[in-house]
């Protein structure tokens, strides 16, 4: 409990004085709430003797303490139901800064994944229940350790054997809490077989209707569907039992406290007003701890969900001078640069030389480090041996930001905005005119199909993209990049072929972007290889030759197979 | 139990028809729970008779034990009761919410195919996990206490009235004033949460558009003013909800306070009746702690009705996809004869647009067919009529001399292998992954369709060879080999027609002549079906069908649409002039 408590408030940062205000007006409400006794004991202090004037007293006492607790409820939620707000609103604006410093590098579509689950799913959880869950045990233990002080003025038997109540309860609630943390990990192990094994039904369910007969297919995911069953109602019975075990300690201490009062009342220690206002505050003294087991399995939730934040927000920064790139040669130089991810080299003492305004096609089989090399040289990652040099100057000395000035980079999976098609482009010169951008367009080939849309370059793209085919999304990326007008393009080739006239029109759009620049590309193509200055065979992260066609294609190599492979890609035939 | 008696049957009633009989179990759950909830009003009355009896001197030690006694053994009693209760009412929660998740996997292996394929994979996962989740959120934590909360402030209620209905009334005068503290803090609800709803959407949409978009953001040095976005919608996000909730607090403070002290009502009114000595004192003093445990149960009874709301909105969506009607096929098999589609004057749309215009065509056995067109032509749609995905509009398909609608599908799925660009692998070893193509198949014949698909060789690279699990080998295996894996399966398969939907369309090229090869070894002896657009893949085609705009422009072989049909022409130029003369030259050099 007081762990959770002490994890919100580290990641609270400078609400957390707000945090303490709150947690006193908290204890302050139930300051107010035990307060109320007074007004039953006034009542029965005179029970032989009431009058109009005592009964309103009794009633004045109760009505103050109902204003007390109002007010200090009002001033607990104004401290802190908006402090869950600002911690996270400020965690959010955090995990934003820290992605804009982070390597390129690191955003591998899991890390995308989790990352943004955590800013949506996770932190929308957290700030609804963490401030409710030190609302509950503040007051909980608060109302209870208040009553048991004012009960000590009367009765210190009776006062000390409820602290002792209080105490065994909360024992009972560490053995709850860690019932539950046991279940903890069968529980979301069971959650994540059940969304892994669901895709996977979902995604395969082509294949599973093809392959397989009637409902044999299901039986996986069924399976996973009763594991969810067994961890849930498993965890049910392991730990409701406990915790209804934890209210019943109270609930018999109750009646402890009752035999008690009955006891110093027949011995003489105490007299029947107080004997009576006991058997009263024996029902009322625990009432608020009893809730507080429930918040027992929200501290729970909380704590793992405090743990995925953390996870996520180690997110690594790059070391970044403040110093910004200016060069006017676009020449590009790898000298000895080796480079691992994780344990594993990827890139293995690699030179390499790709003189301004020439054309340096990559080509070699997957996972041989062909994009990493790209990577580096764009500086998303730094290299771990050697350096890259732009124009004569380390990039390794200059901010990521100022390096890819000088860079356009054409990717795979084009990402576009859920924005117009005109700011889609813009991206690439915020302050470009309209004319610019209808100019990049027709270079790229897609002003045509854009006036084809109803509402021409202002049609609004769906997210990722969605209402555009996948070669209309492409040259918009390449409009957008022919924009930035960048002295180096890196293009990552599309292995997928749209059809036959798409290309065309991709190609020309690529020939334009590419035009007078010096350019780096992972080639799929037969032709861009043909025609480039200079190819580079990557295996296993080193080169494994280099030259032009003509030269490569003389040379017995990984270069000669993989054409003999492309030509190869003939029809079959029956 | 009939559920569906009304023609719209309420949330909790169509939740029940999910499992049978748990509406029978639900009410021995609620009794289970009232009866707990009596014995717990037993303490009660336990220490307001020892009050009296103190107060009227008669009490002895004995007699405090009993008391006492008693009330510990009732709250014992209490709690394995409702205990009971609530565990079997869970066991009826999660028993539903699997069944639910059940139903939808079912469903889903029985609607038209082409619902799956055309629905994002995200939507059904949303519909299983998520969907059910908050179902469950709703389900597991308010329904299953509602019997006790309900039970509990109702049965203390009861007794008040019984004992004294003027109590009765007082402890409930702070309900009135609740409520009127919670409506002045609903006003303009609607509205509010409606701007709550959007500027939270809002964030998030700009949140995911943020992350998803960085390495574009990063590459074209944007990342300044996105952020900018991206901090104003999480300000804005903040500032609007806080200014809501602000002008909650102090009717939700007011609330909160008023609503659980009933001794406002009960103290006065209580103290007034015994001075005038209409009231005795153990009922003065039950009244007093009695309505104190009310009030927090019925408040959780409002919470949890909200809950049904959601339960309502959530199973909305599931209902709506489990109405999806199912592919009407007849489950007896049919004979089949020669196995040779036909098509006859076929119409097909998706929705409203049509798609194919009256399509007519034969395939003969032993024989390719290949279908080429620009994309959005009409082709694949073609291609998934043949394996029964879609039903056509009018016109027919014929397999076998049947109409396709008049075979089971599994019947016409025996018969097809369908291979569709969708490169997917289950989390088995590789050779489970091959073997699903026929479950009967030895070792031995798993590993000679992966050599026949020329996956053999990379397979025995990896650690574990045959039982490496793909799931795992996932980020290992390329598109192309995962995509020759699956070429194996379906060699694996004992079928007569192989379909071809674009299956080699997203292979790298490097990739394509090894796929090519599998595939023709694949196809030996079958009647082959190709969906393509690359067009050296196809040129030995028996006949080629040139669809144009849902169409037939052209068919015949190669040789005959490149004499005679224009739009042919135009496709293999724009080919040639992509694929460089070199290429073809060597392929067609290959080719003889």
């Amino acid at each position: 409990m007081l762990e959770m408590i002490h994890r919100i408030f580290k990641i609270a940062g400078r609400s957390r004085k707000k945090i303490i205000v709150g947690i006193t007006f908290n204890i302050l409400k139930s300051f107010f709430n035990s307060f109320m006794m007074f007004g039953v004991f006034w009542i029965l202090l005179h029970l032989e003797n009431l009058t109009p004037t005592i009964i309103l007293q009794a009633f004045g006492v109760v009505l103050g303490s109902v204003i007390g607790r109002f007010f200090f409820q009002w001033m607990y939620d104004r401290t802190m139901s908006g402090t869950g707000y600002d911690i996270f609103r400020d965690y959010r604006l955090e995990i934003g800064e820290k992605l804009k410093q982070a390597p390129m590098g690191y955003f591998s579509d899991q890390n995308l994944g989790t990352i943004q689950t955590m800013l949506t799913t996770t932190i929308a959880d957290l700030e609804g229940y963490s401030m409710l869950a030190i609302e509950q045990m503040t007051s909980g233990v608060a109302m209870a350790a208040l009553m048991s002080i004012m009960m000590f003025f009367f009765s210190p038997i009776i006062a000390i054997l409820s602290m002792i109540g209080l105490l065994l309860g909360l024992l009972v609630l560490r053995w709850v809490r860690s019932r539950a943390a046991q279940y903890a990990p069968i529980y979301q192990g069971a959650q994540e077989n059940l969304v892994s094994k669901t895709m996977e039904y979902i995604r395969g369910i082509s294949v599973l209707r093809s392959f397989s007969k009637g409902e044999e297919g299901q039986q996986e995911v069924r399976s996973a569907f009763q594991k969810k069953w067994d961890a849930d109602y498993g965890q049910e019975k392991a730990t409701a039992g406990v915790l209804r075990f934890y209210i019943l300690v109270y609930k018999l201490m109750s009646c402890v406290l009752i035999a008690a009062a009955g006891l110093l009342y027949l011995a003489g220690q105490i007299s029947l007003p107080y004997c009576l206002t006991f058997l009263f505050c024996a029902f009322t003294v625990y009432s608020d701890l009893e809730t507080m087991g429930n918040s027992a399995f929200l501290s729970r939730k909380i704590n793992t969900e405090l743990d995925r934040l953390e996870e996520v927000t180690n997110i690594p920064q790059m070391d970044t001078s403040i110093n910004k790139l200016k060069i006017s040669c676009y020449d590009i130089a790898l000298d000895h640069v080796s480079f691992s991810y994780g344990q594993r080299e990827i890139i293995h003492n690699l030179s390499l030389t790709i003189p301004e305004h020439t054309t340096c096609a990559i080509v070699g089989p997957s996972g041989s480090g062909k994009t990493t090399l790209c990577n580096l040289i764009a500086r998303f990652w730094d290299v771990q041996k050697g350096m890259i040099r732009i124009g004569g100057q380390n990039i390794k000395d200059y901010t990521a930001d100022s390096v890819l000035e000088y860079i356009s980079m054409v990717f795979q999976n084009v990402y576009l905005f859920h924005d117009s098609i005109e700011n889609n482009i813009k991206f690439g010169k915020p302050d470009a005119t309209h004319e610019e951008v209808i100019e990049a367009a027709k270079r790229a080939c897609c002003h045509d199909f854009i006036m084809g849309l109803s509402d021409g370059y202002s049609t609004v793209i769906g997210e990722g993209g969605s209402t555009l085919s996948g070669g209309e999304k492409q040259r918009i990326s390449i409009a957008r990049a022919i924009l930035k007008d960048a002295p180096i393009i890196i293009l990552d080739e599309a292995t997928s072929s749209v059809d036959p006239e798409n290309e065309q029109a991709l190609l020309s759009a690529i020939a334009e972007l590419t035009k007078n620049k010096t350019l780096i590309s992972i080639a799929h193509r037969l032709s861009t290889v043909q025609n480039a200055d200079q190819i580079i065979v990557i295996d296993h992260g080193c080169i494994a030759q280099q030259g032009t066609h003509e030269e490569l294609m003389q040379q017995n190599g990984i270069y000669q197979n993989y054409l003999s492979l492309k030509t190869e890609a003939a029809g079959w035939t029956l | 139990m009939n559920p569906i008696k009304k023609k719209e049957p309420g949330a909790i009633r169509q939740l029940f028809a999910f499992v049978s009989g748990s509406s029978g179990k639900m009410r021995i759950s609620i009794l289970l729970a009232v009866l707990g909830e009596m014995f717990g009003i037993v303490p009660f009355l336990m220490v307001a008779l020892l009050a009296n009896e103190l107060y009227r001197d008669t009490a002895t030690i004995q007699c405090i034990f009993f008391y006492s006694g008693m009330a510990a053994i009732c709250q014992l009693i209490k709690m394995l009761l409702t205990w009971r209760s609530s565990l079997m009412s869970h066991k009826i929660s999660f028993t539903i919410l699997k069944n639910i998740r059940e139903a939808i996997a079912d469903r889903m292996a029985k609607v038209p195919m082409g619902v799956m394929l055309e629905t994002p994979t995200g939507v059904f996962k949303n519909l299983i996990v998520d969907n059910v989740a908050k179902l469950e959120d709703s389900m597991a934590h308010f329904m299953p206490e509602l019997p006790s909360n309900i039970a509990a402030p109702l049965c203390s209620i009861i007794l008040i009235f019984i004992l004294d209905w003027r109590m009765g009334l007082a402890s409930l005068i702070t309900i009135p004033l609740g409520i009127l503290f919670f409506a002045a803090m609903m006003r303009g609800y609607g509205p509010r949460m409606e701007n709550y709803m959007r500027s939270a959407n809002d964030m998030n949409s700009s949140l995911v558009e943020y992350v998803n978009g960085i390495q574009v953001i990063k590459a074209f040095n944007r990342s300044a003013s996105s952020y900018g976005k991206y901090s104003k919608s999480v300000n804005y996000f903040h500032d609007s909800t806080m200014e809501w909730w602000s002008q909650c607090w102090f009717w939700n403070a007011a609330a909160r306070a008023v609503l659980p002290s009933t001794l406002l009502g009960t103290l006065p009114v209580g103290a007034w009746l015994y001075m005038e000595g209409t009231l005795s004192l153990p009922v003065f003093l039950i009244s007093l702690v009695v309505p104190l445990g009310f009030v927090a149960p019925l408040m959780k009874v409002s919470e949890a009705m909200e809950q049904v709301s959601m339960i309502k909105g959530n199973l909305e969506q599931v209902t709506a996809f489990l109405k999806t009607p199912e592919l009407a096929r007849p489950s007896e098999p049919v004979s089949l004869g020669k196995r040779i589609y036909q098509f006859e004057d076929v119409h097909f749309g998706y929705k409203e647009t049509e798609v194919l215009h009256g399509i007519s065509f034969q395939t003969k056995p032993g024989t390719m067919t290949a279908i080429v067109g620009s994309s959005g032509s009409g082709k694949s749609t073609i291609a998934k009529l043949m394996a029964g995905f879609w039903d056509v509009t009018s016109g027919s398909v014929r397999f076998g001399g049947q109409n396709i609608r008049q075979i089971p599908f599994e019947q016409l799925m025996g018969e097809i292998s369908y291979v569709a660009q969708d490169n997917f692998l289950f989390d088995k070893s590789i050779r489970e992954n091959i073997r699903m193509g026929n479950p009967t198949a030895t070792d031995e014949e798993v590993e000679a369709a992966a050599k026949a698909a020329n996956c053999h060789d990379f397979i025995m690279q990896l650690e574990q060879g045959y039982n490496t699990l793909a799931g795992d080998a996932g980020d290992r295996l390329s598109g192309g080999e995962r995509q020759r894996i699956t070429i194996a399966r379906a060699m694996l398969k004992p079928a007569s027609i192989v379909i071809l939907d674009e299956a080699t369309a997203y292979a790298d090229p490097e990739n394509e002549a090894l796929i090519q090869q599998a595939i023709s070894k694949l196809v030996a002896g079958k009647t082959l079906i190709v969906v393509a657009h690359r067009l050296n893949t196809i040129r030995n085609a028996d006949q080629i069908l040139v669809v144009k705009n849902g169409n037939i422009a052209g068919r015949g072989t190669q040789e005959e649409l490149l004499r005679e049909c224009p739009i042919y022409q135009k496709m293999w130029q724009n080919y040639a002039g992509i694929i460089g003369e070199a290429d073809i030259k060597g392929g067609v050099e290959n080719h003889a």
